[in-house]
């Protein structure tokens, strides 16, 4: 190198280049090993396992997946296997094993993976069944076992969520009438109506036995169809020679693993991620689907979007378009500046006592005074609702800049040359500046909501819960409940990864849930560059 | 100047004063300009005329802490007075700016936009005068078969034409342009002056220029400004052959300026 060029290193900025790509680089890294090590740990959640015969050198089998290899405290190596069969194995899921006591490792295809509604995992070997009191032998017939397994649950489990989805219209409409009998009482108290108030309380306390009574012999009838199709029998034999009896409607899966096709591999993954986006937890979160958790994010960050929008644009508008250039104009917009950079849950405090305790509590006093009597809360306990909006709220400065921004990037010219055509500042903007500003303003927006969708510190006070009764809209009157409790998926992962009786066991399911909200996040900025790309197009500012 | 006087003049300014904040930017001025003739204001940069013109159109009221003092007549009425009204009078004058500035809509739109907004929704109507005022503004050969694609499309020089057509098309008594073919190449500017020589006879045009040969090209009458004073105004031919003050002739030959 010569002086020359030792000279122009330094000017050219050569250094500097370098840097930048560096850190371009470094970033890029993380993005993928963030993305992947999320990816990778969430598909062994859904990939079909391989379920071993393991044979002991001191005698003994048993059947497991092997989950990780390490080096054992002792020396050698060491192998941890997933041994489920929670009941007979002193609730323990897991077994750790010296690779140099194992004797033989099989894969036999009998092997049976049976996935149930409660108690975790079962591995064994399908030996017979009792079906309609018919007691009938399995050799080898996966298949058949399978589609038995399956028109027998199409046959015992209809009649049993018909019995169970009356049971809960039931409880749920004596809910609302013990809930109207409080405030008929309330209302008999009161001097004034209280003998109308008597005589419809009479009627509603009728009523209300009769749906008791109707409660009753449907929970008897839904007993009875229970005690029915438990008679319907699995007949499994653990590796240890243990007969145990699973009836059929425990069983929410059965596959026998080893013995799947290549197609039947993609098919099982289908089904288990299938069973994710549909189906309702299990076990304490561990198992299951996250269902009510999409289902509570989607109707927050909707919620929190329409709360949000309108109240930061039009803020940013008066702001920017409006508002004189004064002090107290630079003091808003320091406030603003600075209500962004607020921590997520100081938002949540404020949710908790100015919507929960000041909004709600106010609510429950002037709807329902009766309720507040008997120590009942309704608005005034955490809820969707308050949730969402305190996330609006979170929103709302960021929407509020990227407003002021994208109006503030608008030539000059586009505003004069609207007046000076005779038209009035609030023809001006709505014609001419605010299409300009639109796309500025959506993609701030979207930026604003995909980052306030992971946030989890302030849902903790203001209404997430780990196990949702209900969700907040179902078939009931009036549909949408926004101040019932709700489930979310940040919060999902919180709860099962570090909240759960059994972490190890809930782990590949923290990370599907992971992998769900990064989706989300992924889609909501996509469309949002999307969405700046067409916009743009439309009302491209810089071809002029 | 026989030929200027028979004219009744459109705009009359008689000591006029306009001031940004306290620093004066027009001193004492009185000007008249005549009706259906194009009148050109020339002079060095910061003399005063884009701000003359803006007081037209009281485009100077967005920004703050201005004042105009004196008498400033559109047609007989009192252009200053606190009781007109604003939108009123810009619709009475269209205003050309130096940079194109289409809106981000199609062609169709942006000629209609200031008959939309005075609430225009006939939609016949609204054709017949987008038809009319790009004919004018000799767009409509170029235009006609993409009417309602982006305006953005078009070129710089078509920009430009467009924003003279979105100006006429609110039948305006008056056309201000501020530097129209400063953000043009020489072909554009050439077709803005036979556009301009073609709208000569139908509209009252004031044209801001720091191009003296357009100036002389385009114009019936000019004005030259110094320093925020009205020095000379004369007929075009004569102003520029034999200007009477010193500080014209200078600028003129391009000793300053």
């Amino acid at each position: 190198m010569t002086a020359h060029q030792r000279k122009n290193f330094w000017r050219i900025g050569e250094p500097g280049v370098w840097l930048a790509a560096a850190a371009l680089g470094l970033t890029v890294a993380m993005i993928l090993l963030f993305a992947g090590i999320i990816s990778v740990n969430a598909m062994r959640h859904l990939l079909a396992p391989k379920l071993a015969l393991i044979t002991v050198r001191d005698g003994g089998t048993f059947l497991g997946v092997a989950q990780k290899n390490e080096l054992a405290p002792e020396g050698g190596r060491r192998t941890q296997y997933k041994v489920a069969n929670r009941e007979l194995n002193n609730r323990a899921d897991f077994r750790w094993l010296d690779d140099a006591a194992v004797a033989a490792i099989t894969y036999p295809l009998a092997a049976a993976l049976v996935e149930r509604d409660g108690g975790g995992d079962f591995y064994g070997f399908l030996t017979g069944a009792e079906i309609a009191g018919e007691t009938r032998n399995f050799a080898a017939d996966f298949a058949g076992a399978v589609e038995l397994w399956q028109t027998t649950l199409a046959r015992v489990n209809p009649p049993i969520d018909r019995a169970q989805q009356k049971l809960a219209y039931l409880s749920e409409t004596l809910r609302a009438g013990q809930l109207r009998q409080l405030r008929l009482q309330y209302a008999a108290h009161n001097a004034r109506g209280r003998e109308t108030a008597q005589k419809e309380l009479d009627l509603l306390d009728a009523e209300n036995a009769a749906i008791k009574q109707a409660s009753v012999a449907e929970l008897a009838r839904l007993q009875a169809l229970q005690a029915a199709a438990d008679r319907e029998i699995f007949i499994f034999q653990t590796a240890e020679r243990q007969t145990v009896r699973l009836p059929i409607r425990a069983i929410a899966r059965l596959t026998f693993p080893n013995a799947l096709s290549f197609a039947g591999r993609q098919k099982y993954m289908a089904a288990r991620a299938w069973t994710i986006l549909s189906a309702m937890p299990r076990e304490a979160n561990t198992e299951g689907g996250v269902l009510p958790n999409i289902l509570g994010t989607v109707i927050l960050i909707f919620l929190m979007a329409i709360s949000a929008f309108p109240f930061g644009v039009i803020a940013g508008i008066y702001l920017r378009e409006y508002a004189r250039d004064g002090a107290l104009t630079r003091l808003i917009r320091i406030a603003v500046n600075n209500l962004a950079g607020i921590p997520s849950i100081v938002y949540g405090i404020f949710g908790l006592s100015f919507f929960i305790y000041g909004i709600g509590g106010t609510l429950d006093q002037i709807l329902y005074p009766e309720r507040v009597a008997a120590g009942i809360t309704t608005f005034g306990t955490g809820g969707i609702l308050w949730a969402s909006l305190t996330l609006g709220l979170l929103t709302l400065p960021v929407v509020i800049v990227a407003t002021e921004e994208a109006l503030g990037a608008v030539p000059a010219e586009i505003r004069q040359g609207s007046l000076a055509l005779g038209a009035t500042r609030w023809q001006t903007l709505w014609r001419a500046t605010l299409p300009m500003a639109s796309p500025g303003i959506l993609t701030g927006f979207i930026l604003a909501i995909a980052r306030a969708a992971g946030e989890v510190a302030p849902l903790m006070l203001t209404g997430v819960v780990k196990s949702a009764p209900a969700m907040p809209l179902d078939s009931i009157f009036p549909f949408a409940h926004l101040e019932r409790k709700f489930m979310h998926l940040g919060f999902h992962i919180y709860d099962v990864g570090f909240q759960s009786p059994n972490v190890e066991a809930a782990k590949p399911l923290v990370y599907v849930t992971a992998l769900l909200l990064l989706l989300l996040v992924f889609t909501l900025n996509v469309v949002a560059i999307k969405l700046r790309n067409y916009m743009r197009k439309k009302y491209a500012a810089h071809a002029l | 100047m026989p030929n200027l006087e028979t004219c009744a003049p459109l705009v009359v300014a008689r000591d006029f004063n306009f001031f940004y904040g306290a620093k004066p930017a027009l001193h004492q001025l009185a000007l008249d300009i005549p009706r259906g003739k194009v009148t050109a204001f020339i002079g060095p940069s910061g003399c005063g005329k884009s701000t003359f013109l803006r007081c037209l159109n009281r485009m100077n009221d967005l920004i703050d802490g201005t004042k105009m003092t004196g008498s400033l007549r559109l047609d007989g009425k009192e252009i200053n007075d606190p009781e007109i009204d604003v939108i009123d009078l810009r619709r009475q004058v269209g205003m050309v700016f130096q940079k194109p500035n289409p809106f981000p809509k199609s062609i169709f739109e942006n000629v209609v936009y200031g008959l939309r907004i005075a609430g225009h929704r006939n939609r016949t109507f609204l054709t017949d005068a987008c038809e009319q005022s790009l004919k004018r503004a000799a767009l409509w050969d170029e235009v006609k078969d993409r009417l309602h694609d982006s305006a953005f499309g078009l070129s710089g020089g078509q920009h430009q034409r467009l924003c003279i057509a979105r100006a006429i098309a609110v039948a305006p008594e008056i056309v201000l342009m501020d530097e129209p073919c400063s953000a043009l190449d020489p072909r554009s500017t050439n077709k803005i002056e036979d556009l301009i020589n073609e709208l000569a006879g139908q509209y009252t045009i004031v044209i801001v220029t720091h191009n003296m040969q357009q100036a002389a090209r385009v114009s019936d009458l000019t004005a030259f400004f110094y320093e925020g004073k009205l020095v000379e105004v004369g007929e075009t031919e004569t102003l520029f052959t034999a200007p009477r003050c010193k500080e014209t002739e200078d600028y003129l030959t391009g000793r300053f300026g």
